[in-house]
């Protein structure tokens, strides 16, 4: 009699069973069979693992390869592994050719050697260090733990004495920063009137002045420009060569200095051509005066002014090797002339600064109140330092403390990568990062660190760097890697890292073996 | 006044359009003169006095009647239907390669000249017929006593630049190869960036500098140095000069195809597989371009040229009985232009071939049918050699696996997961510095144990060497071949000195690979010896091999240097790629000459005749839906040109797909000849597990899908070695009668019986495929398996992102797999197989199972076996094939020796299109469990267990 039996054969590999395909009744098991898909596939106990794959989800051949196509990624095949620890491996791998169990049961006698001791002594070794590597770990992390708790007692005094320094710091300000102001509008009422008289003094002199200072200003304005063709040592005279104040040089527009060069040197390139030789020596006068006015008006002494002449002519000078001689000796015989030129300029001016009229008692007060403030900063800094360091950044109870300040490098293949835990990171002089915030890594909330904003790389954003926190007996750097372009990992070997319950299990040791 | 001047040049506007860096035929005089003329070219007569046989071959001349006349001999060879016609110059010769083709051939003995007053004919003894008329001069190929097929020179566009000596006319000639003009007027060393003049720091592969800061180059010429023509000695492109001390030596000739409905072939061109025209309008404005290049981010639906050349043409003529297909193989390695035309209502099609030197020869093939023109080509320039098996498994690359870290862990995924792969690639990055045929020392220290581990699973490496070496003294492959002196030379200052140009390592000169000697001396480079780090389960991936320059016109080298033998590049420049290919082919036959083992070599670059070296593939494609689409049409064209091994990289080179797009990519390459995944290095991984689930199952089922089909694949990999058969096939190749079929290019046949038409679109769930008239069909890709009947366009068939690509089995045929998943082909190397048995209509089918070592060349000695399975009369029935005619025969296999007897079992027989379940089956008196699935009427043999390569009987009872 032909068999005729309802059992399954996998027609695709994608494909799982289907109840409709086979109807909707659930066959009977026979004794020792099992059943599958659900119910829906019964096979006799001579067709389960006989090398041919009759149930749709596999179930049917864990010792063979026949149903591999059915039970994907499953390890289905147990390894033999006599007298050692059980291990299972995918059904793709039995008979295959390659040696998978470690005592060589998924391949045929003889093909392959037993490796289970190998394994074993491996396992062994490996667990050892790491149980060493922790236990030392373990120990050096409870004197990081310490450090950080004597730290934070220290701390914690030290911020509670800060706090009743402020308290006390705080009446001194109050009481000074009255005084100050009281002198304050004392000195304001003593410049106005001072002012007052000096701008009826200028009402008089300054016009004549003026009218009489024009030409010779222009003349000598052309004069200097013509000597600055090379405006960039212009421009650095006047920015930083003659020594004058800040406030004055910011007030100097550095338009105008370029405009006067680009004139000046159209003018000599015109020379001859009328009129415009004329139009640009014009020009050059205009954007000079403004130069001089600038000066003036920024308060530079008619010295400083010459100054500026002379640097610029010495300058220019050097600039121009082959004409340096002859500028300089127009410059040197303009000196006269601008010097007086300069006289004539200073208007009697009355000094309009508030300071200059103050109290001798004022200046003591304000001195008095800036250290008390510098004195009440200084406390609050203690204050805010023990906060930071002890409430964000060292772990849970701390044992990460020990660790701030510190940098720990290593060099990986081409490269030496450097990490400050809670500072920077570095993959040679390549910033990847600094320190940002715990990471979930591992399963554990604070089993790593992101580090984010590093240098930028062409299109893929900035690099970053997460660390994942090992257990180890000191602090070392580990694998390094990529795992997309500028996106980067490292392991972190410390103390800090280590905990008492995931110690590896230990393998079963073969009996029998040794 | 520097700085004063500098301001006012930012005031100019200086943005030109940055006009494309390769020619067109208008840019090019050759092509301007002959393809696009002025005026009709001279008219060529024929010497009705010269016409005689001599040594089997017709030979006369021809004349326009000014010059001194051609010579024009018409070589019929013995096997039928194939006509070699050339045309020469009297006492002329001109470079040709002597091993492109197989020859020689033998002539056809018992051709017969007959002649008229108008013309000759000369009868061939495989029933063809060459006509010759004499005024004007045209040959025409077709069978004895019926219209002509093929017509050489019908619409009189026949040339032939004869050159000039160089010494009286050509002007004195500086550097050939350094006129790179820069409109700019930088200095040597120096480009333009947009702004100013800056210091070159390198080269890159789209052919622009690069600075020390990292930008590039911006290229902008006046309209007048796009394409300057100073005449016949000298022409500049996009800056560079091309001198021509020989002058104009350029040949063409049209071909038409009287009665062709389609024209198919050219390969390569990133154009759909039907030829689109290029003159008369509908079609593209420009004539395909034959000149291998390496053409970054290439465009889609343009006839410019690509990496390969293959200047073969298939016309197709469904309404014909008998010859339904005819062909014309090109046979010039010169930058060739080739314009498709056709006539009135889209019949009879032509082709007109215009190349810049080189001879003119014309191979003519009149076949029976369109197997017969396959086979009758690859005659000519050789079969698919048989890769090893490994090698259509699938393949992981990527630019780059970075180190030894990384390929353990790309390797580990794919274990831990269960997909199967048998090959790892590395890109140009594990060199030391791009010195090829060397590692990092730091990402991989010990590539020997990598490679170890990678082949206790069975897996194989691939590294990529590329033919430009690093000028590096210290180099010692550089060395010796500067000291033996084998590069590639160009001209400077009157001398020849080694040619330098700029690739991937900078500086490096460029091996002269036409020279056989070179070759010998690139081919040791691969012993285990010479190669350090290397094991015998590396091979090899040719690249650049166009070659491309980086600063060479057209990113290549410019023509006028020469090869060992004083023979410029303009002559040699197409197959520059192949002989290559083949050194390295032939450098890793030499590293296994003992165990006879089969190399494995990808290449870019290809011509005529590559097919006998390894594989080939697209380039760098882009991860984009219409790359997707016109892959399959790409290397459908490739292969009818006899080049079988071809694939394009699964997911797209450049860019990132998206998960569909990857699944799509991946279901539709398992069902191309080659089949890779690759990526650029900007691009995100897209290993089978990096887009999750369901993804990741989804991808692994279409390659589990492939494995379980290699036998089938390698079947139909034999037959393309035994008999010249493409792998891939367009359907009119079984189907030309069928007009419907013809114009197909987004599905094809791998073999003879399993019809692709993969999922291209987004968000398709479904797809319509056309089946041929008379034919029947199983959706054999779904558990349905329903039938369907020929004659229309099927829609709706299911193309689930969690399968396969829809793939249906014709009814009639029996395909063989090997179902169990397994890790890598090796590790399917005793497993049992499964047939699946389509019943045709008469409910018969029948298919064959082709088996040898997977690895040696022990087959061409007969060391194979083929099985034949039939199924007829409710009897299944396996019996030894042999499939060793006089064609394998000439393409080198011995007759099966009968010494390969795997023990390798059948464990399944699947039976579709039975009416009714069968009441008992048995064999040899032993009953055969079986069941009946009456939803899919699919019967399912259980466990016959009878030997896959043995002579047994399955019987039906009904």
């Amino acid at each position: 009699m032909a068999a005729r039996r309802r059992w399954l054969v996998a027609t695709a590999l994608v494909l799982g069973p289907s109840a409709a395909f086979w109807g909707k009744q659930k066959p009977p098991v026979p004794p020792g069979g099992l059943a599958c898909d659900g119910g829906y596939t019964a096979v006799p106990a001579t067709q389960i693992n006989d090398d041919y794959c009759d149930c749709g989800d596999g179930a049917d051949e864990p010792g063979t390869a026949a149903c591999s196509g059915a039970t994907i990624g499953v390890a289905t095949f147990e390894c033999a592994n006599v007298n050692y620890e059980a291990a299972k491996i995918m059904a793709s791998r039995v008979r295959d050719g390659a040696c998978d169990c470690c005592d060589g049961s998924d391949e045929e006698n003889g093909k392959c050697g037993n490796t289970c001791e190998a394994e074993y002594l491996e396992k062994h070794a490996e667990r050892l260090r790491l149980e060493a590597a922790r236990a030392a770990g373990l120990e050096k992390r409870k004197s990081y733990v310490a450090q950080y708790e004597a730290a934070k007692a220290e701390g914690d005094a030290a911020a509670a004495t800060a706090e009743s320094t402020i308290n006390f710091l705080q009446k001194g300000i109050d009481m000074n920063e009255k005084k100050v102001a009281d002198h304050e509008a004392e000195a304001v009422k003593r410049r106005d009137a001072a002012v007052a008289a000096g701008d009826a003094a200028y009402g008089l002199l300054a016009p004549a002045l003026e009218k009489a200072a024009g030409d010779e200003r222009s003349r000598a304005a052309l004069e200097l420009a013509a000597a600055a063709m090379e405006i960039e040592a212009l421009l650095d005279v006047v920015m930083n060569k003659a020594g004058l104040p800040d406030e004055l040089t910011n007030k100097i527009d550095d338009v105008d200095v370029l405009s006067l060069g680009v004139d000046a040197a159209e003018a000599l390139v015109n020379v001859g051509k009328e009129p415009e030789a004329a139009e640009h020596r014009l020009a050059a006068a205009g954007h000079l005066e403004k130069l001089f006015g600038a000066l003036h008006l920024g308060g530079a002494s008619p010295d400083a002014a010459t100054a500026v002449a002379l640097e610029v002519a010495k300058a220019c000078g050097a600039a121009l090797r082959k004409d340096g001689e002859a500028i300089s000796g127009r410059l040197a015989a303009l000196k006269g002339d601008q010097a007086s030129l300069a006289a004539a300029l200073i208007v009697p001016k009355v000094d309009d600064k508030v300071e200059t009229y103050a109290l001798p008692e004022a200046a003591a007060a304000k001195e008095a109140l800036q250290k008390l403030k510098e004195q009440k900063t200084a406390a609050q800094k203690t204050i805010d330092d023990h906060r930071v360091a002890f409430e964000e950044d060292s772990g849970p109870d701390g044992a990460y403390f020990p660790l701030k300040g510190q940098c720990y490098s290593k060099k990986i293949a081409q490269y030496t990568y450097e990490l400050c835990p809670f500072g920077k990171a570095k993959q040679d002089h390549t910033n990847l990062g600094a320190w940002k915030e715990w990471r979930h890594v591992d399963g554990r909330a604070d089993g790593g660190w992101h580090y984010a904003n590093g240098q930028y790389c062409a299109g893929h954003g900035a690099r970053e760097l997460t660390v994942a926190l090992k257990c180890g007996a000191e602090e070392a750097l580990g694998h390094v890697d990529e795992p997309s372009i500028c996106k980067y990992a490292v392991d972190f070997h410390t103390p800090a890292a280590c905990a008492p319950s995931d110690a590896p299990s230990p393998p079963e040791r073969p009996r029998g073996i040794f | 006044m520097r700085s004063l001047l500098r301001l006012a040049l930012l005031g100019v506007a200086c943005r030109a359009v940055d006009k494309s860096k390769f020619r067109t035929c208008q840019d090019t005089r050759f092509c301007r003169v002959h393809a696009r003329p002025a005026a009709p070219p001279p008219t060529y007569a024929v010497n009705d006095a010269s016409v005689a046989m001599a040594d089997g071959a017709l030979r006369f001349e021809v004349s326009e009647g000014t010059l001194a006349p051609l010579v024009v001999t018409v070589l019929p060879h013995a096997d039928a239907g194939v006509v070699n016609v050339r045309v020469t110059e009297a006492g002329v010769s001109r470079w040709e390669p002597d091993d492109v083709l197989l020859g020689p051939f033998a002539l056809d003995g018992d051709a017969k000249l007959s002649k008229t007053p108008a013309g000759a004919t000369l009868t061939l003894g495989g029933g063809g017929a060459v006509a010759v008329t004499y005024a004007p001069f045209t040959l025409s190929l077709g069978p004895a006593g019926g219209d002509p097929l093929i017509v050489v020179n019908g619409k009189d566009l026949l040339h032939y630049e004869r050159g000039r000596a160089a010494a009286a006319a050509a002007p004195s000639l500086g550097d050939p190869s350094g006129g790179d003009a820069d409109s700019h007027g930088c200095e040597d060393g120096f480009a333009w960036n947009g702004e100013r003049c800056l210091e070159i720091a390198g080269y890159w592969e789209d052919g622009l500098a690069r600075f020390a800061d990292g930008t590039k180059e911006v290229k902008t010429y006046k309209a007048a140095e796009v394409a300057k023509d100073d005449g016949d000695f000298s022409e500049t492109f996009s800056g560079h000069t091309d001198d021509v001390p020989n002058g104009p030596m350029s040949v063409g000739v049209d071909v038409s195809f009287p009665g062709s409905k389609a024209l198919f072939g050219l390969a390569e061109h990133a154009s759909q597989f039907a030829l689109k025209k290029t003159t008369g309008g509908g079609g593209y404005d420009e004539p395909f371009r034959f000149y291998n290049l390496d053409v970054f981010e290439y465009d889609l639906d343009v006839p410019m040229a690509l990496y390969g050349t293959i200047p073969l043409a298939w016309a197709v003529a469904p309404g014909r009985e008998k010859h339904s297909t005819v062909g014309v193989f090109y046979d010039n390695p010169t930058e060739t232009y080739v314009d498709v035309g056709a006539g009135p209502d889209d019949t009879t099609w032509d082709l007109h071939f215009v190349s810049e030197s080189g001879v003119l020869s014309l191979f003519l093939i009149l076949p029976e049918t369109p197997l017969d023109g396959f086979a009758k080509y690859a005659a000519l320039t050789g079969a698919q050699e048989l890769p090893p098996l490994f090698a259509l498994g699938y393949h992981q690359c990527r630019w780059n696996y970075k180190d030894e870290k990384d390929v353990a862990a790309v390797h580990g995924q794919f274990e831990a997961l269960d997909i199967p792969y048998d090959v790892l690639w590395l890109d140009i990055e594990h060199t030391d510095g791009k010195r090829y045929f060397t590692w990092d020392a730091n990402l991989f220290p010990d590539p020997a144990t990598m490679q170890d581990t990678l082949a206790a699973t069975g897996r194989k490496m691939v590294t990529i060497v590329d033919p430009h070496i690093k000028r590096d003294n210290n180099y010692d492959v550089h060395k010796k071949a500067t000291d033996a002196g084998l590069y590639v030379k160009e001209r400077k200052h009157g001398e020849l000195k080694d040619f330098e140009g700029w690739c991937w390592p900078g500086s490096s000169s460029y091996l002269d690979f036409t020279a056989a000697h070179v070759r010998q001396w690139w081919a040791e480079r691969f012993s285990l010896a010479n190669y350090g780090g290397s094991t015998a389960n590396l091979y090899t991936w040719n690249d650049m091999n166009e070659p491309s320059v980086f600063n060479g016109p057209e990113v290549t080298m410019a023509k006028t240097l020469v090869n060992l033998g004083g023979v410029e590049h303009r002559e040699w420049h197409n197959l520059y790629g192949m002989y290559f290919h083949r050194a390295t082919a032939e450098g890793l036959m030499l590293r296994d000459q003992k165990e006879n083992k089969r190399p494995f070599v990808l290449s870019r670059a290809f011509y005529a005749g590559s097919q006998r070296w390894g594989a080939i593939w697209t380039g760098d494609n882009a991860a984009r839906w219409d790359h997707l689409k016109v892959a399959s049409q790409m290397l459908l064209s490739i292969s009818v040109c006899g080049l079988s091994f071809a694939g394009a990289d699964a997911g797209g080179f450049f860019g990132d797909p998206d998960p569909e797009l990857m699944v799509r990519w991946i279901q539709a390459a398992a069902y191309t000849p080659f089949f890779r995944g690759h990526a650029h290095h900007d691009a995100k991984r897209r290993e089978p597990w990096s887009f999750g689930e369901p993804h990741t199952a989804r991808m692994r089922g279409a390659i589990a899908d492939r494995y379980a089909l290699l036998p089938y694949w390698y079947t139909t990999f034999a037959a393309a070695r035994f008999a010249g058969l493409p792998v891939m096939r367009p359907l009119w190749a079984h189907h030309a009668h069928d007009a419907d079929a013809l114009l197909v290019g987004d599905a094809w046949l791998v073999g003879e019986d399993l019809l692709v038409k993969p999922a291209t679109d987004a968000g398709v769930s479904t797809v319509d495929v056309y089946l041929p008239v008379g034919t029947t069909w199983f959706e054999t890709h779904t558990a349905a398996m329903t039938k369907r009947s020929g004659g229309v366009l099927a829609k709706g068939v299911p193309a689930p992102l969690d399968g396969t690509a829809p793939a249906l089995q014709r009814g009639g045929s029996i395909i063989p797999r090997q179902r169990r998943l397994r890790r890598s082909t090796a590790a399917m190397r005793s497993d049992p197989y499964e047939l699946t048995v389509a019943l045709d209509d008469a409910g018969e089918a029948s298919g064959s199972l082709y088996l040898d070592d997977f690895e040696t060349f022990g087959f061409t000695g007969g060391a194979f076996h083929k099985s034949v399975f039939t199924f007829a009369g409710g009897k299944l029935s396996a019996n030894a094939g042999n499939d060793c005619d006089a064609r394998a025969a000439a393409l080198g296999i011995a007759a099966d020796a009968g010494s390969f007897a795997p023990t390798n079992v059948v464990e399944r027989v699947v039976v579709l299109g039975l009416a009714a379940p069968p009441t008992a089956v048995s064999q040899s008196g032993k009953a055969v469990e079986f069941a009946w699935n009456s939803e899919a009427s699919s019967l399912v043999l259980r466990a016959p267990n009878v030997a896959v390569a043995g002579a047994w009987e399955i019987a039906l009872t009904f």
